[in-house]
């Protein structure tokens, strides 16, 4: 048996005089102690319980706002019984502070800062700061020399997919990905560099786009042999951009995600999962000792386990039902993932789950 | 402490307009959320925990995220509980994602609005102790005086008026165990 479960310290102390005025010095082992303790814990949650019901009313709003400004206006008697109420309960003195303290400015003030507000520049700070941008500027200078290279040959592959119908358009796809993979060590095709725009719907929510398409880095032919990692992620990247968009894109559509797995996460166990193919939808339930969220105020987030990337998806089913995120294949590399529920503005998760994405 | 018939998107309304009796109105809803956390045992004053909630409340109601009266008050309940176990954590040098026991209690405690409805005849109860600890529970709960005040007023000495407050607690605590548990 554990010793939190053989602890008896609730039962040593008086703890009805301890929970009545837990402040005083004396009781600071014990305030320290009952948190850590599941017995104490459940000894103190039972006892406040109990005497919170036996506790007189708190004054009302009101009546705390003309005590605290025209406390002369009061009877006498109510003056003195709410005095004699509030030298004795913590929450009314806390509530009378704050009232004393309150600018009504600072509440529309903290409220606009609150809101998003997106600016156009607001995004070019965290960019800036981005390594991406180096791999950028780099490879806005690499195109010209890569086109002479490997252009020519794409660009006769994507006239021939543009023009050709369903079958050359599979045949011009499955040529240039074999030749992506082959080649993505030594050089990332022209086709891997074509620029996209970063996919609508998560700069808008003010939370900044998946990390995972990085923008792709400058391709010398003959690329060093510390290049070689950046390089792979790099020509890999325009895939993952794709995919992602085509997932967003088939959401937008409204076309179904049948083919995608679902996996289940759970706080208490890591899932491990071989590399979808095409994707995932992730389902993470709310924990049971939360109310019902309200439909758009949970966001589901996935991170990668050295929090670099991540994905976020508003959730607008019903209070109470599991949260759900379709991960594109391609954001998924092998790896350790976390994935969380959120609440509005809040930066502490509700329930988190781990799974692992093998190769 | 919170009134379900209050409708809690105009208090927010009137309090982002920055409306006096609104903050206190909506004061209250947060103190309530506290005391049954017990979080006044680890710190006397709140004051920027109540303005973290309260903002980010505004914030979420301008945003449109927060649509109706019991919606607010369960996301009011959520975000003080979630940023009080937050700072606990702080205070007993807890990492973030440690398990606390009392985190646990905590969700038992909030887990609805309103108490238990069985408890609300807790002092008819006290009608059938003993006049000695009847008199000593309303000394000390409805008149919320300390006990060396209740032990002058009882006119029992102070280690015997304690002992006559924790067996009418017991006794209690006996009747309506199965509820509080």
């Amino acid at each position: 048996m554990s010793e939190a479960m053989a602890c008896r310290k609730a039962f040593d102390l008086d703890l009805v005089a301890c929970l009545l005025d837990a402040g005083r010095p004396e009781w600071m082992e014990f305030r320290e102690h009952y948190p850590r303790c599941a017995e104490c814990a459940a000894e103190v949650r039972t006892w406040t319980e109990l005497q919170s019901s036996l506790a007189p009313p708190h004054p009302g709003p009101e009546e705390l706002i003309r005590f605290e400004s025209r406390a002369n206006d009061l009877p006498p008697d109510a003056r003195t019984a709410i005095g004699a109420h509030i030298a004795t309960c913590r929450s009314c003195r806390d509530e009378l502070r704050a009232l004393r303290a309150f600018d009504p400015r600072s509440m529309a003030a903290g409220g606009e800062q609150a809101k998003p507000r997106r600016r156009w520049w607001r995004g070019m700070g965290r960019l800036v700061l981005h390594p991406a941008v180096a791999y950028g500027i780099a490879l806005a200078l690499a195109i010209p020399l890569l086109f002479d290279a490997v252009g020519g040959r794409v660009t006769d592959k994507m006239a021939a997919f543009r023009a050709g119908g369903a079958g050359e358009r599979k045949k011009v796809k499955e040529e240039v990905l074999a030749r992506q993979s082959s080649d993505r060590l030594q050089s990332a095709p022209a086709a891997t560099l074509e620029a996209k725009p970063a996919p609508p719907g998560y700069e808008a929510e003010g939370y900044g786009a998946p990390s995972a398409p990085a923008a792709p880095p400058a391709a010398p032919a003959a690329a060093r042999p510390s290049d070689t990692l950046a390089l792979a992620k790099a020509a890999a990247a325009p895939e993952r951009r794709r995919e992602a968009m085509a997932g967003n894109q088939a959401r937008r559509d409204g076309a179904p995600d049948d083919e995608r797995p679902v996996v289940v996460l759970t706080p208490d166990r890591e899932v491990v999962l071989q590399a979808p193919a095409q994707g995932l939808v992730l389902r993470l339930a709310p924990p049971r000792s939360q109310p019902a969220v309200p439909p758009g105020l949970a966001w589901l987030r996935v991170r990668d386990a050295a929090g670099r990337r991540e994905l976020r998806e508003q959730q607008f089913g019903s209070p109470g039902s599991s949260a759900e995120i379709r991960v594109p294949a391609g954001w998924l590399e092998p790896g350790s993932y976390r994935a969380d529920i959120l609440l509005g503005d809040d930066a502490r998760p509700i329930t988190v789950a781990r799974f692992r994405i093998e190769s | 402490m919170p009134e379900p018939a209050v409708d809690w998107m105009r208090v927010v309304e009137r309090l982002a307009a920055g409306d006096r009796m609104a903050y206190a109105q909506f004061g209250r809803l947060i103190t309530g959320y506290l005391s049954k956390l017990r979080a006044y045992d680890f710190r006397e004053e709140w004051d920027d925990l109540r303005q973290e909630v309260a903002i980010a409340v505004v914030a979420n109601v301008r945003a449109g995220r927060l649509r109706d009266s019991q919606a607010l008050a369960a996301y009011v309940r959520v975000i003080t509980r979630n940023k009080f176990i937050d700072r606990l954590k702080q205070h007993l040098r807890c990492r973030p994602d440690d398990r606390l026991p009392w985190d646990d209690e905590t969700a038992r405690a909030m887990a609805a609005d309103e108490p238990d409805p069985r408890l609300r005849d807790l002092w008819q109860a006290v009608d059938d102790l003993p006049e000695e600890e009847q008199r000593v529970l309303d000394q000390i709960y409805r008149q919320g005086k300390t006990y060396e005040q209740a032990s002058l007023a009882t006119g029992l000495p102070l280690g015997t008026m304690k002992r006559r407050l924790r067996t009418a607690l017991m006794a209690l605590r006996l009747r309506f165990g199965d509820e509080v548990d």
